[in-house]
């Protein structure tokens, strides 16, 4: 919750030109965590889509094939241990990225997104700058 | 005037019949699986895109 936060104020609200999109996945991790619980105005930039995951269908997906997304700004490579499902992550995209078997494009990727945000803020400076 | 009755009720039953959207901003659509995520992300291509993967908790 506090990652979407985040987003929102420090990637969205203060870059509100930059064509960049957001997708986000919810979905079930904790004791208690239900669709009844997302918050809508966490995350209400008008650049981004909000999905309930309920089979968690994304973040398995993201999990099994992390080892093929190779970011090509690096990260630290940290992933959740002992879960079924990629989760509180964030993945960010060049503009030349596609998506056939796996999406290519990986600038970087990383878990927690608060623990990994500075990574992220400088690579998303990097990718809307970069026409 | 019958014919205009009519199309005036033939309208209101094609509104009815639309489904209306929630307000934006309080309800999920869920995830029609990979294909739904695919497809989004190559709708915009040439576009930096960020995907997040998010508990609500």
């Amino acid at each position: 919750m506090a990652g979407a936060r985040w987003a929102q104020d420090e990637l969205l609200a203060k870059n509100p030109k930059a064509d960049v999109q957001v997708f986000v996945i919810w979905f079930r991790m904790y004791p208690g965590d239900a669709e009844s619980k997302w918050r809508s105005e966490l995350l209400t930039d008008r650049r981004v889509e909000h999905r309930w995951d309920e089979p968690k269908t994304a973040g398995r997906w993201f999990l099994t094939n992390l080892e093929s997304l190779r970011p090509s700004r690096g990260g630290d490579g940290v992933f959740p241990q002992r879960a079924d499902a990629l989760w509180d992550s964030y993945l960010l995209f060049d503009r030349g990225a596609t998506w056939n078997d796996t999406p290519s494009g990986v600038l970087s990727w990383g878990y927690t997104v608060m623990r990994t945000r500075a990574q992220l803020l400088k690579d998303f400076q990097f990718a809307i700058a970069n026409r | 005037m019958k014919s205009l009755r009519s199309i005036v009720a033939m309208i209101a039953l094609a509104v009815l019949a639309v489904p209306h959207a929630a307000p934006a901003g309080t309800t999920l659509s869920q995830l029609r699986g990979m294909q739904e995520l695919k497809s989004w992300f190559n709708t915009f291509n040439g576009h930096p895109r960020l995907i997040l993967l998010l508990s609500p908790t």
